[in-house]
């Protein structure tokens, strides 16, 4: 699929393809594709040809602009002000170290926030714990939250799902079930019933007691769940699923996504998807199909979504942002940077918690205002005598005007103009050569960032230096054993490692 | 490709639960702990440890953070680079 443009990809569950939407022609690719006359680059003031673009997958920015008319970016949304839309309220941290990985409002005033070596329960309006509960290596990954049932579900990855009473204070559990074969991903609550991503061996429902209800097939790492309706998202599909018998559970909808799924949001007629690195997705549900919105580009690694009515928040690891539809499309309203790295989002009612690493954050919404949202990153590391390349991004709504500043630096280009959605590199060269920190200032209208700096660090790091030549045992799936693998060997080869932890 | 310091045993669960193929080294060699981390700044976490490795072997791009954009654009401009 093209990286610009817009594209709707209908699928309809049937074995005869069904007449394309009006507006949409079928093409040699037998999918569905919108009649599109206002494509837009993704990249300010160059083709789209530049496969260095990232973070959005591979469709474009919100068709909410047109270049060349007045205004650069085409009209605002309707009943839209500029402004400031999401306001940081404060973050809180435990007294002893906790990762938090989740949260789940319990519609009282509470949240439950799940860790990687227990939960805890953090007053909303206060921002202070009012219990933390230490699990040693139990840790919880996911939480789902059924206040009306008066539950709360706990997913551990690699063991069972925790059900907690949570009409006590604080919450307790009262329950840990595993019908599935193997560790599973996320879970979504509503109505007394519990929807679990059992990865590959599917999506589980359990009903109030935790007891299996019935299973759907096929890799499943996202859920979402609203009455008898829920969403299974997996690695290259998203299906809208009728749970109306429990024992039958029927498929009324796919359709293919860009990226594997890891968290989802949704009602009876639309998911909201977090795609990791390919960004967030909105699927609507529109006369029996799935229509697939432009994936929206985020601030890092897209982990969580919730939604709150008509908008919906993400959890990016950089930041937390708040969205909701313009026009039909799905836009970003504002962001927040996050405490430390954002992993899970819950809102309601214009407030949202989240899973902020070793901090937990919340965040107030101001509905009808946005604006545009400079996204740089904090930190550029450069080889001594190299230029430093700094990507700038209008994460927000409407233009976003940059300039730049710096001591003993140039910067090309000097000025940016960026639509929502778009993103440009500058280059920046220091006349002396580098100082061990150096500062970038950035001057943009961003409401509430005005100016920000980029720190430009010299050769640290170990950046530009040869990688200390190693030999170690490895893995290659579904191969048993382990083979030596060395860097040496790969000499003239691009190596790119990254580390992690299981759990 | 992937790497980890934890036991072989919870890596490949993790792999096969996720459906990964991908070549993973298992470090015994405590290769992970002689980065630089000092380095990278506060507050950063563990994980992930991003590192791009150019054709010279030498370190392009040593990150603690889960920026995709970041590391595709590290790897564009040494593909392109030559």
């Amino acid at each position: 699929m093209r990286k610009t443009g817009l594209a709707i990809l209908w699928w309809m569950g049937g074995c005869s393809p069904e007449p394309c939407p009006s507006g949409s022609v079928r093409l040699d690719d037998g999918l569905c594709h919108l009649v599109d006359d206002e494509s837009k680059p993704a990249r300010a003031g160059s083709d789209d040809t530049d496969t260095a673009h990232g973070g959005g997958g591979d469709s474009g920015p919100p068709d909410s602009a047109d270049p060349g008319t007045d205004p650069p970016c085409g009209a605002p949304p309707d009943s839209w002000s500029l402004g400031d839309p999401i306001q940081a309220l404060g973050a809180s941290e435990t007294d002893e170290f906790m990762e938090h990985l989740d949260v789940a409002l319990l519609g009282d005033g509470r949240a439950l926030v799940g860790a990687n070596n227990g939960w805890s329960v953090l007053d909303v309006d206060s921002g202070s714990f009012t219990h933390v509960a230490w699990a040693g290596a139990r840790s919880v990954f996911r939480l789902a939250a059924d206040p009306e049932a008066g539950l709360a579900w706990g997913g551990t990855q690699s063991r069972g799902l925790y059900r907690f009473d949570i009409t006590v204070d604080p919450p307790v559990v009262v329950g840990e079930h595993r019908p599935w074969a193997g560790w599973h991903g996320d879970v979504a609550a509503s109505e007394a019933h519990a929807l679990v991503a059992a990865l590959e061996d599917g999506a589980w429902l359990l009903d109030a007691t935790g007891a299996p209800l019935g299973q759907l097939a096929g890799t499943v790492t996202a859920v979402a769940l609203d009455g008898t309706i829920g969403w299974v998202a997996g690695h290259s599909t998203v299906r809208r699923v009728d749970w109306s018998d429990p024992s039958e559970p029927v498929v009324t909808a796919t359709v293919a996504i860009p990226a594997p799924a890891t968290d989802a949001a949704g009602s009876a007629d639309r998911v909201v998807l977090a795609l990791g690195g390919g960004g967030v997705l909105v699927v609507d549900h529109v006369d029996d199909a799935l229509v697939l919105h432009p994936t929206l580009p985020t601030h890092g690694a897209a982990y969580g979504v919730a939604l709150d009515g008509d908008s919906f928040w993400a959890a990016t690891w950089f930041s937390v942002s708040v969205g909701g539809m313009a026009g039909g499309v799905p836009t970003w309203w504002g962001d927040e940077p996050a405490a430390r790295y954002a992993l899970g989002v819950d809102a309601s009612g214009g407030r949202a918690v989240a899973a902020d690493w070793t901090r937990v954050s919340r965040f107030a919404y101001s509905e009808g205002l946005g604006g545009p949202e400079l996204r740089v990153p904090s930190r550029v590391d450069v080889a001594a005598g190299d230029p430093a390349a700094v990507t700038v991004e209008n994460g927000g709504a409407g233009l976003l005007s940059v300039s730049f500043a710096g001591e003993g630096m140039t910067v090309e280009p000097s000025e940016l103009a960026l639509c929502p959605g778009e993103w440009d590199r500058v280059v920046v060269t220091a006349s002396a050569g580098w100082a061990e920190a150096s500062a970038l200032e950035v001057h943009s209208d961003d409401p509430d960032e005005a100016t920000v700096s980029v720190d430009i660090i010299a050769a640290a790091a170990g950046i530009g230096q040869p990688h200390e030549p190693f030999t170690l045992q490895a893995i290659t799936p579904p191969a048993a054993g382990t083979t030596p693998w060395s860097l040496a060997e790969h000499a003239g080869e691009l190596v790119y490692i990254a580390w992690f932890a299981p759990t | 490709m992937l790497a980890s310091p934890d036991p072989e045993g919870m890596v490949r669960d993790f792999l096969s639960a996720h459906d990964v193929e991908l070549t993973t080294l298992l470090d015994n060699e405590g290769v992970y702990r002689r980065y630089d981390r000092d380095a990278l700044g506060e507050s950063h976490a563990p994980y992930p440890l991003h590192v791009v490795v150019d054709r010279d072997g030498v370190i392009r791009h040593l990150s603690t953070d889960s920026d995709p954009d970041a590391i595709v654009g590290v790897l564009h401009g040494l593909l392109e680079g030559g």
